[in-house]
């Protein structure tokens, strides 16, 4: 197992090397730069900027140099000093930007996670051993429907309705009034007031996945021949769907941390864009779009080195549950 | 919303699915179960299914709109009408004012403007009474781009100019919401397909390698495949969007965006097929082959592929709704199609604002098409994959 | 028109005395019988229906307003009256009176409704700091500014003379202004930024051409006589400086006391200064300097003279600014303005949000972002959000223009033909397009100065409107292009090749602009012209632009309140992110750039630039100066370089009740500041308590 682990880490670094390297020029594949995207900004906001004064600005960027000194000079800042690179929108280091928005993001996206999970555990159980029952159909079409309404437009929609019906506050994830208050208890509910609507969007579309593969998975488990043994000797139908079958059908829940350790900090970016909530989300794709160099190529970054240690942790954990994969190996 | 990155892995598990028992119908059946062919057991089994039956339908309802979406649409969707403008759906009525029942009708409406607000209103005119008509001339157009025609589903025709039929009303430039939503079925579910097409063939043919030959090439495909996973999607779309040169035109840009989107697809794709094929070569049923002394090309084509194929018919319709979900979200981002092109993307992107929703909330009806063929999709891949393998008892 | 003669009149009174002191309505002490212009405005009760009329109400001839020696109230004990927040911090000895905060004579500001009361929370929204518009716009005036009526007034400054022949500008600071930190303001602070911000290398590698002469292309030169006063003097004439003066962020009024430890040449700990350049993430002193140290609104601590302070961080969620202390001016009572307390901006990612925000009546006062397409949205929601949809008059057009310098050939001598342009123009269904995509707001013109500019002209307004489909399909005859190919579309003169361009633009899907594009492109292709319209990223379609690849586009054009505030770049084709000839503006510019082209001999182009500089830039009597301005204006009306189609667009100004002294129908532009023209630190709260958030 050690050996296993130790090979899957050595493996690693290429690859996160490979994906640094690509990060940096995939920003720079679109058209223009920074200067361009920033300039046709301020233009587009009827701000005007002479000619010169961009090429000036373009100078003391940096941006003229080839693409491979930029991303020495970037590469070289992380790992000799942690220093991510300034963000040429914010005018801050990267380090900070990311800093002050990560927190409310991994809980918002942890929270979020659990519920949609507590949530279709049950249900997809329910629906599997009640194959083709009505309660089956009206769970699965709730769940396609999860699956199939675009987020974004749920949550316009659900805002809308907040709004207009329940007479909250939307947008963001406080009221104005609590967004530099201290922490209180107002502040806690007037937070709880806000974040319910992007939880609630995320845990639906993340119910119904989860519903899906639970049932499809208990499924192949319930016919397989141990069930029938084990049914033959009388045990329990609760004990017997709970005790094997159901963890083993969990298995892909494992295999999509990989996937969820990333979503933590980008999963609902669109969601969170049309919420405006300060998470990071938004701010990478708005690095994207400005073509923000060091802030785009960190969110990258990140995301893609949390991919492969998700992917790590997420084999350990298979390998750990299902003897058979370790011994493959 | 985690983008339209494919449904997680439901592969993994190395058994086979097995369905759920064949019923007593189906046992009932006596003898024939044993007999039949396989895409027979696979059709009773299907049958099971009953959302997948409905849905099934409605996919072919969709399908037939998308490929003959001039017959079906009662209007030009381009064709702007300030008359119409922000016309809510139009009323079919079938019993008019004194009470008598008549055929299918709607009323003139007049349009009102409230100086205030510059609100528009539609009030009915009940005086004034066109027929819903069917196979009535309209606009020009060529049937399946060959036969120029004019004949047109349905449609008010003696309304001419002054009336319009709107099922699901007209938008901010008085275009027909329905023509548009038929229009628009053409490019998002030919899209879904032609993406998952792509990424078939690149799956197949890359996991299929992979799984046969196993060694360094498996090991090389999987490590791309991983690679490829690990960069966050919309990154990479929105690189790839941007790599598209500006002057292609619409049905270019078009099948590049499929590209784009079966790009990121095909990994999936590969490791479902790779899977499979590792998982099949111990199947007892190619064992039993192999004992018999088939030779490995009949193993692969007449036993193999067939129990192969349900699955990876199964995989592919489940991937669809994923495309089309895509191609919104595309849209959202402002990467993907663009107007003058119609599709489902588009229409929703037009209509993504509290405007829309407060006052004119007809517009937000592409929406539904998206979701109710994401969820007819789902429940005929469910019932696909319920169904897939036809020996399994 | 009068309005235009005062300010001509102004200009040239106070050129001809060349001693004359022109001062202002800022200069007087305070008194109650000076009140200019008691609203004579109905002001911001009465709703104008549709766009409303530009503003009446020419402001009083300033000659007048020459300094009403006066009988302030002579009372020492304290003559002016300050906030209550800041009336106890007096109390607490954190803050030296209100009389000594003042300069001897605060610049005093007109109210145009009536004088208010202090206190309350101002809520916006912004989207982050590359919209810091929204904060900036709001209190970034600099030494003279606009009064209603278009006239630059003294703002920070107390008066200023100029010589006959324009070069010379003498600026008269006032006496015992401060800082936001209490230091006094001195002509010693604009000195040290002459000293060491305009002529640093670093960070001016060339010197903006507001600090140049405009044929020698030399530095101005600053001579300080004395703590009061500036003196620039130019080789040439400057006719246009005081528009270079009127807005601005950094620049000549920099708090030399503080700046001085920030800059590397006169830093008094080198260390120190290299140390915070690291913290703060920059690799170079000079981005520090530019992009950081030198803004009030990125960099806190920088002591300011508007009239409120940064408080935080503009990237974070909410943008705080306080009053200023220490502003220096007063209403005409003698209280210390502002009125308003707070002003937030909050941050929005998503421009629903903010629909959402403004119809649930969390926003106040807000022009930017309030999309012309939201206004029934905005308008029914009034009562539930107590507020009002007040409209002022955009600067912008929606227009397309023809790339005359195209590179296809047979495009380009399409373009260049005088009756193409003009059939084009007819060909535009521009009634059609107001009602089906802008509910009928706007108003038919060609691209052209606002009706209460002072360089409105009629004549090139109202040119070739109508729209007549057959007078554009006899012009394109006449020019030539009769021959129509198989599927109607015409052909060029090779008599093969069908006419159709790509026409490029940035507005994004199901804005109205976009529809309107593509409403066009319809209306051309009834003349059998193929337009097609293409939306393109905007850093593409800056490459497109800038490389002259463009063969026509679609953005509209502003700049039209004051057009020679900003020198008028749309009408000599200098913008040429408006490329209607972007190689022969590049030319313009700068005759060795890679994608520059000489205009041909004797073309009308070169009439205009020759009017430019050999008039409108150098002629001190602004009389004259308007009426050289017009020649350009007339070749425009003639030649039709550019195809307006819709202007005059209502800007919604949504107005919190209860929020005073803001006036509707005021021109927004960017020239004037957009929905800030009239001082901001007037305005206030009709009930402060009740905007405390």
């Amino acid at each position: 197992m050690l050996v296993y682990i130790a090979r899957r880490v050595l493996l690693m670094i290429p690859t996160i090397f490979l994906i640094s390297i690509i990060s940096f020029v995939a920003i720079q594949l679109p058209p223009g730069d920074f200067m361009t995207s920033y300039v046709a900004g301020l233009r587009t906001m009827g701000e005007n900027i002479e000619q010169e004064a961009i090429d000036n600005l373009r100078e003391r960027y940096g941006l003229g140099q080839p693409v491979y000194v930029q991303y020495i000079k970037w590469i070289s800042g992380i790992i000799l000093r942690g220093d991510w690179g300034q963000s040429m929108e914010w005018q801050k280091p990267v380090k900070d930007l990311i800093g002050e928005r990560i927190l409310l993001t991994v809980v918002l996206s942890l929270v979020s996670l659990l519920v949609s999970w507590f949530i279709a555990i049950p249900i997809g159980v329910y629906s599997a051993t009640h194959q083709y029952s009505i309660l089956d159909y009206v769970m699965s079409i709730i769940s396609f429907i999860g699956v199939g309404v675009p987020g974004f437009l749920l949550a316009l929609i659900i805002m809308y309705f907040a709004q207009t019906r329940l007479n909250l506050n939307v947008g963001g994830l406080f009221s104005q009034e609590y967004i530099n208050a201290p922490w209180s208890v107002e502040r806690v509910i007037d937070m709880l007031k806000h974040l319910w609507i992007p939880v609630l969007i995320l845990a639906v579309e993340g119910t119904a996945g989860g519903i899906r593969t639970t049932r499809a998975n208990l499924l192949d488990e319930l016919n397989k021949p141990y069930v029938e043994l084990a049914r033959a000797k009388g045990l329990s139908e609760w004990k017997l769907i709970w005790k094997y079958p159901v963890r083993i059908a969990l298995n892909p829940f494992f295999s999509t941390v990989g996937w969820s350790l990333a979503s933590l900090i980008s999963g609902a970016t669109l969601i969170s864009v049309v919420l405006s909530l300060q998470t990071t989300g938004p701010m990478q794709l708005r690095a994207l779009t400005s073509q923000d160099m060091y802030l785009a190529g960190s969110f990258l970054l990140i995301l893609s080195v949390l991919t492969v240690i998700g992917t790590l942790i997420s084999d350990i954990l298979l390998a750990w549950v299902d003897p058979r994969i370790r011994l493959e190996k | 919303m985690t983008d339209a990155r494919p449904i997680p892995d439901q592969t993994p598990t190395p058994d086979q699915v097995e369905s759920q028992a064949l019923d007593d119908e189906i046992l009932s059946g006596g003898e024939n179960v044993y007999v039949a062919p396989p895409w027979k057991l696979m059709w009773w089994r299907f049958r099971k299914h009953k959302m997948a039956m409905v849905s099934a339908v409605i996919l072919i309802l969709f399908y037939f709109t998308a490929i003959f979406c001039e017959f079906v649409a009662p209007y030009d969707p381009d064709a702007s009408f300030i008359q119409y403008k922000y016309a809510p759906p139009t009323k079919i009525h079938i019993r008019d004012a004194e009470g008598n029942f008549r055929a299918p009708f709607i009323y003139q409406t007049q349009r009102g403007i409230d100086p205030q607000t510059l609100q528009i209103g539609y009030v009915e005119d009940t005086t004034t009474r066109y027929t819903i008509r069917f196979f009535v001339p309209g606009f020009e157009y060529k049937l399946l781009g060959l036969i120029p025609t004019n004949i047109h589903l349905f449609g008010v025709p003696e309304a001419g100019e002054k009336q319009g039929v709107f099922l699901f009303g007209a938008d901010r430039l008085g275009r027909d919401m329905f023509s548009r939503i038929a229009y628009g079925a053409r490019l998002s579910l030919s899209l879904g397909l032609v993406g998952v097409f792509i990424s078939l063939v690149l799956g197949v043919i890359l996991g299929g390698i992979s799984g046969y030959f196993g060694g360094w090439v498996d090991t090389l495909v999987q490590r791309t495949i991983e690679f490829i996973r690990t960069i966050p999607t919309i990154p990479l779309w929105m690189t790839l969007s941007a790599a598209l040169p500006v002057d292609w035109p619409i049905t270019r840009v078009y099948f590049g965006i499929t590209v784009i989107l079966s790009l990121v697809g095909w990994t999936f794709m590969a490791r479902v097929v790779r899977g499979r094929f590792l998982a099949m070569r111990e199947e007892d049923f190619v064992l039993a082959a192999r004992l018999n002394g088939a030779t490995e090309m009949r193993i692969i084509l007449r036993h193999m592929v067939p129990s192969f194929l349900s699955y990876i018919i199964a995989a592919l319709t489940l991937a669809i709704p994923g495309m089309i979900l895509a191609e919104t979200g595309l849209s959202f981002l402002g990467l993907g199609l663009r107007p003058p092109a119609i599709s489902w993307g588009v229409l929703l992107q037009e209509a993504m604002n509290l405007r829309s929703l407060v006052l004119s909330p007809w517009v937000l009806t592409p929406g539904f098409a998206v979701v109710i063929s994401v969820l007819a999709f789902n429940f005929v891949g469910d019932g696909l994959r319920d169904a897939a393998d036809p020996y399994a008892r | 028109m009068k309005k235009l003669i005062n300010r001509r009149e102004f200009l040239r009174l106070s050129a001809l005395t060349a001693v004359g002191t022109a001062a202002a309505a800022c200069g007087a002490q305070p008194t109650p019988t000076k009140a200019p212009e008691p609203t004579a405005v109905p002001a911001a009760k009465v709703e104008p229906t549709k766009a409303p009329e530009p503003t009446k109400a020419p402001a009083a001839p300033a000659a007048t307003k020459a300094p009403e020696p006066t009988k302030a109230p002579a009372a020492p004990v304290s003559q002016y009256k300050e906030a209550p927040m800041l009336a106890e911090l007096v109390k607490a000895g954190k803050l030296p009176p209100v009389d000594a905060r003042l300069p001897k004579k605060p610049c005093v500001f007109p109210v145009q409704e009536s004088v208010g009361k202090y206190g309350g929370t101002l809520r916006r929204a912004f989207s982050g700091v590359s919209d810091r518009w929204g904060p900036t716009k709001f209190v970034d005036r600099f030494w003279v500014w606009y009064d209603k009526s278009l006239n630059l007034q003294p703002r920070i400054i107390e008066s200023w003379q100029v010589t006959p022949d324009a070069k010379t500008w003498t600026l008269k600071l006032r006496e015992g202004m401060k800082w936001s930190d209490g230091k006094e303001y001195t002509s010693d602070d604009t000195m040290w930024w002459y000293q060491y911000e305009l002529q640093n290398k670093k960070l001016n590698p060339a010197i903006p051409s507001q600090w140049r002469s405009a044929k020698t292309k030399k530095i101005v030169k600053l001579e300080v006589p004395d703590k009061y006063t500036l003196k620039f003097t130019y080789d040439d004439p400057k006719p246009l400086f005081l528009y270079g003066i009127a807005r601005s962020v950094a620049g000549p009024n920099t708090p030399s006391h503080y700046m001085k430890e920030l800059h590397e040449d006169t830093t008094s700990d080198k260390a120190k200064l290299a140390e915070d350049v690291k913290k703060r993430g920059f690799d170079s002193w000079d981005r520090y300097y530019l992009d950081f140290a030198q803004y009030w609104y990125a960099n806190p601590e920088r002591p300011f003279l508007g009239g409120w302070l940064a408080k935080g961080a503009l990237s974070k969620e909410l943008f705080i600014m306080e009053r200023n202390p220490y502003f220096w001016a007063v209403d005409k009572e003698g209280n210390q303005l502002p009125y308003i307390d707070k002003i937030t901006h909050r941050l929005f990612e998503n421009a629903e949000v903010l629909n959402l925000w403004v119809t649930n009546g969390e926003i106040d006062f807000q022009n930017r972002h309030m999309s012309v397409a939201n206004y029934t949205l905005y308008k029914q929601a009034e009562q539930k959000g107590d507020y009002k949809v007040l409209l002022g008059i955009s600067a912008g057009h929606v227009a397309i223009q023809l790339n005359l310098t195209t590179k296809n050939k047979l495009l380009r001598e399409f373009f260049n033909e005088r009756k193409v342009r003009i059939a084009i123009s007819h060909a535009i269904n521009r009634n059609q397009i107001n009602e089906l995509v802008f509910n009928g707001l706007l108003k038919p013109r060609q691209y052209s100065p606002l009706p209460m500019s002072p360089n409105y002209y009629e004549k090139l307004s109202n040119a070739y409107l109508e729209y007549n489909p057959d007078l554009a399909n006899k012009l394109l005859d006449e020019a030539g292009y009769s021959k129509k190919g198989s599927d109607g579309i015409r052909l060029h003169k090779d008599g093969t090749t069908p006419i159709s361009f790509v026409i490029e633009g940035t507005d994004q899907t199901g804005t109205p602009t976009e529809d309107a594009a593509l409403l066009v492109s319809k209306d051309l292709a009834k003349i059998g012209i193929k337009a097609t319209y293409k939306y393109v990223e905007r850093a593409l379609y800056t490459q497109h632009y800038e490389s002259n690849e463009i063969e026509a586009a679609w953005w509209g054009g502003d700049r039209t309140v004051v057009p020679l505030a900003s020198e008028a770049p749309i009408f000599r084709a200098t913008m040429i992110d408006r490329p209607w000839a972007p190689a022969w503006g590049l030319y313009y510019m700068d005759p060795n750039n890679p994608n520059a082209e000489e205009p041909p001999q004797g073309h009308w182009i070169r009439t205009i630039w020759k009017i430019w500089d050999e008039e409108v830039a150098v002629e001190p009597d602004p009389q004259k100066q308007n009426e050289a301005f017009k020649k350009i204006l007339d070749i425009w009306a003639e030649e039709l370089p550019y195809i307006g189609i819709l202007g005059e667009q209502p800007a919604l100004v949504i107005v919190k009740n209860g929020f005073k002294n803001y006036l509707p129908g005021m021109p927004i532009d960017d020239t004037t500041a957009d929905e800030h023209l009239l001082h901001t630190e007037t305005y206030f709260w009709d009930d402060p308590a009740k905007h405390t958030t």
